[in-house]
Formats: structure tokens, C-alpha cells, sequence
């Protein structure tokens, strides 16, 4: 399997890529990892004239937090493992660790990028639900300037996003998860490696000194067009302990809103039935983490 | 558009002139002739072309040749050494990990991966250290058992060396 031929650009600086891709325009795709954009150029799905690597700009590189926010900044071009794998992250932001961890495989983890995740803006994309959940802010620099899009916003349907194409996603936001918060990516495929999700559940919870549940996020994955919140799980959680009625209520409140489709790796009706079945077990892990300081 | 990067490959530099819409597993088995490492899928479903590129076990069909330049990368013909064949590629021969071979390279080099990070793994931490190699022989377990027994005696090694 061939690669067409395209002329090759790897930028040193921010600058000299941005000044690269206003040049070509659309007629320029932006190599990240490469796990799908190669891809999808051998099987001929695009025949880009011109492709710009990212993988030699500093400015996009790197892991790091801040000492007093806690708030912690991944630069674009940060493989999947390497998240997967970070102590920080692990600890304080588990579920983006988690959901990493479910991407691809090992050797796939090794070139995939968190940008590239994003970018590529698929509906059962494994950082997605995790993304949304910790209320991550992308940053998307272009020829005047950079703007923070919040990532619900950020994508709008299958493998499109509001990033023009004189835009690079350069960085990429989370403020620090107040204590009592627990996180939690569940993702149900047939096998599990290599594997694009059936379904996938992301839910965030914090709890008061009582054990009612204090704040919620729930996003699902693979069940429309782009990951989804489920605001109306998330309002029956909020104000309630996470006992059996608040379970079953907020379970059923996130089958009942999703409309999934049918298709190759599930029919909608059984979706439906997993998003209601993966809620219900995700609020009571995130709960259990909650308590046991496991964001 | 050709152009001319240096890759150290298995200890040796080679400066190479490359299309751009090559591969580094093509670049690997048609420029440099080592052809132990292979192409299947070619699209990062299979990890036969697996190799190790700055450490870590990647997809060599989904790097370009012209991403390589400037790193290091160790294919499975690295591994031998001045005492034969690596404790793995003996452990995989010995235990009958080995059928028709396809997969053996790219196994190997994510298994040498995994026990560098973690020379004492359970079968399941081997189990997902290759869960991006396909094997369609052996049904998995007699390689599971040969990353174990290459496990034990990479540590016994390991500890005759130091003592």
C-alpha cells in the first residue's frame, strides 16, 4: 500500500508552520501522529499536494503543570502514551489517563497525539468523553492570533471541527479537579485493543461532606455525531446521594435523550441499552473514586 | 520531492536520499536489505513492521522515512549480540512461540519494549505489552510462555553481571 506523492514541509518553529499553512490553504494537511492521516492516504481517501509535520515545533511538545493553579497544560503533539503513562495525570487526572490508555495499542499509543485526537474529531474518539468531562480548554493559533475554544465546542460532526485550516491546535488546558472528585472512562468494545467503541461513558463527579453529589459531568461516546454531554443526567445527579433511585433515574435519563445510530458495530437499540447499562456503572465508580480521591 | 536524512539503524548511521511518500518500513527493507522487518496490514492493525524507534516499539508503516531522520531505531537483526541471539529470540524459539514466523519480529521487539520498562511482567501485563502484534498461528499462549521464560532469564542475567 502506496503513499501518493505530496510535497513534505517539517517546520522548526510555530511561525515558519503557520506561514506554511496559510500558504496552502486547504491544499495542506497537518501530520500529527500520522495513525490516520497516513491512513487514510494510502487507502486514497484524501490525496493532500502538501503535507506540514508538526513533530519537529518545539512550541507544541510537552507535559507540564502549574505549581500553584494545578492547572495542567499538554502541548498539542503529546502521544497518547505519554499521557496514558504520566504520574501527574494518573493521579490528578485519571480519567484522561484512563481514556488515553483505551486508544489503539501500545504501538499506536506510541505516535498518536492528543491533537491528532482532537483534530480528527471522530465520534467515538477515546479522549473525547474524558476531554469534555474536566472541561478542558483547546487553543487553536493562526496567522492573528490564538483563541481558547472550550472542547464541547470544538468539534461539530464527524472529522469536522471549528479549526480553520490556517490553524494549528497548539495547546490544550485543564483546570485543577477540586478534591472529592472522582473520574471514570468506560469504554465497551468487542475486543479490547485495537478497537473503535461500540459505546463509551465518561463521568466526572465531585461529592459534598454529606456524599451528595456536588457537581457532574457525563459525556457519551459513539452514540451521535460528535461526543456528547447528557445534561439531563447531570441534572439528576446534582443535589443527590448517589444511592440506588439517583442511579436508576440518571441511567435511564441518558438512554432516553441519545439517539444512536445502527451500524457495523451496533445496532441503535443496542446502544441505547449499553449507554443506560455503562452510565449506571460509571456514576457508581465515579463515586467509589470520589471517595477514595481517585480523579 | 527526494531528500537526504541521516538515521542510525541498529548502532550504524546511514545517510539516505528518500522520496518523502516512503516509509520507514520500506526504507528499512528496500534501501537498507533488512528484511526481518515486515509489512502486512500497513495500516497499524497488524505490528508486523513493528520497530523500535527512540525506545519506543512503534509502527514503522506509519512513520515516514523523512520523520525518522535524526533518530534511533532498532530493528530485530539489533539484537543479536556478541554472545548469539537475544534471551528472546532464543526463549521464542525454544518454547515453540514461532509458527510461521510472520509475526515473530514485531513480537519480539515490542516484548524487548515491555521488559525494558518492566522486567518482571505478569502474563497479563505481556499479554498487553503485544496487544498491538496479530499472531494468527500460535493462538498466543506458547509466546506469552516465551516472553516469560526470556523475563527470567534476562533477570538472572542481569543478576550474574552485577554480582
Amino acid at each position: 500500500m502506496l503513499l501518493p506523492k505530496f510535497t513534505f514541509h517539517e517546520p522548526e518553529t510555530l511561525d515558519e508552520c503557520l506561514s506554511l499553512l496559510d500558504r496552502y490553504g486547504s491544499d495542506a494537511a497537518v501530520l500529527a501522529g500520522g495513525t490516520d492521516l497516513l491512513v487514510n492516504m494510502k487507502k486514497g481517501l484524501i490525496r493532500p499536494s502538501v503535507v506540514v509535520s508538526l513533530s519537529r515545533v518545539g512550541e507544541l511538545q510537552g507535559i507540564s503543570t502549574d505549581g500553584d493553579s494545578g492547572k495542567l497544560r499538554l502541548g498539542s503533539m503529546v502521544t497518547m502514551d505519554a499521557i496514558a503513562t504520566h504520574q501527574v495525570i494518573k493521579k490528578h487526572f485519571s480519567i484522561l489517563a484512563q481514556g488515553a490508555q483505551r486508544l489503539g495499542s501500545p504501538l499506536i499509543r506510541n505516535r498518536a497525539t492528543i491533537g491528532g485526537n482532537l483534530v480528527t474529531a471522530r465520534p467515538a474518539a477515546d479522549s473525547h468523553g474524558p476531554l469534555i468531562c474536566l472541561g478542558a480548554q483547546i487553543e487553536l493559533t493562526g496567522p492573528s492570533g490564538s483563541r481558547k475554544v472550550p472542547v464541547e465546542d470544538f468539534f461539530q460532526g464527524p472529522g469536522t471541527s471549528v479549526r480553520r485550516s490556517n490553524e494549528v491546535l497548539t495547546q490544550i488546558t485543564i483546570d485543577k479537579i477540586p478534591p472529592k472528585c472522582g473520574g471514570v472512562y468506560l469504554k465497551y468494545g468487542i475486543r479490547k485493543t485495537l478497537e473503535i467503541s461500540v459505546v463509551n461513558v465518561s463521568v466526572l463527579l465531585c461529592l459534598e461532606k454529606d456524599k451528595t453529589i456536588a457537581h457532574a459531568r457525563v459525556a457519551l461516546g459513539a452514540v451521535s455525531p460528535k461526543t456528547i454531554r447528557s445534561p439531563d443526567t447531570e441534572r439528576c445527579l446534582i443535589g443527590n446521594p448517589p444511592d440506588e433511585k439517583t442511579l436508576k433515574k440518571a441511567a435511564e435519563a441518558a438512554a432516553a435523550r441519545c439517539q444512536p445510530i445502527s451500524d457495523i458495530r451496533g445496532s441503535a437499540e443496542y446502544r441505547q441499552i449499553l449507554v443506560e447499562v455503562l452510565t449506571r456503572r460509571g456514576i457508581e465508580e465515579a463515586a467509589r473514586r470520589a471517595l477514595s480521591r481517585k480523579v | 520531492m527526494a531528500q537526504t536524512i541521516q538515521i542510525t539503524v541498529n548502532g550504524v548511521s546511514h545517510d539516505l536520499l528518500v522520496e518523502s511518500n516512503r516509509t520507514l518500513a520500506q526504507v528499512i527493507r528496500e534501501d537498507l536489505g533488512l528484511t526481518g522487518t515486515k509489512q502486512g496490514c500497513e495500516i497499524g492493525d497488524c505490528g508486523v513492521c513493528t520497530v523500535i524507534l527512540d525506545g519506543k516499539a512503534v509502527n514503522s508503516c506509519l512513520v515516514l522515512a523523512v520523520e525518522a531522520a535524526g533518530h534511533t531505531i532498532t530493528t530485530i537483526e539489533g539484537l543479536v549480540g556478541e554472545r548469539g541471539l537475544h534471551p528472546l529470540q532464543s526463549a521464542f524459539v525454544n518454547e515453540g512461540a514461532i509458527q510461521c514466523g510472520f509475526c515473530t519480529s514485531g513480537m519480539i521487539l515490542s516484548a524487548k519494549v515491555l521488559l525494558d520498562h518492566n522486567p518482571h511482567p505478569t502474563r497479563q501485563d505481556i499479554r498487553q505489552g503485544i496487544s498491538g502484534n496479530l499472531c494468527r498461528c500460535t493462538g498466543y499462549q506458547k509466546i506469552v510462555d516465551a516472553v516469560e521464560v526470556a523475563a527470567k532469564m534476562l533477570t538472572s542475567e542481569k543478576g550474574n553481571d552485577d554480582g
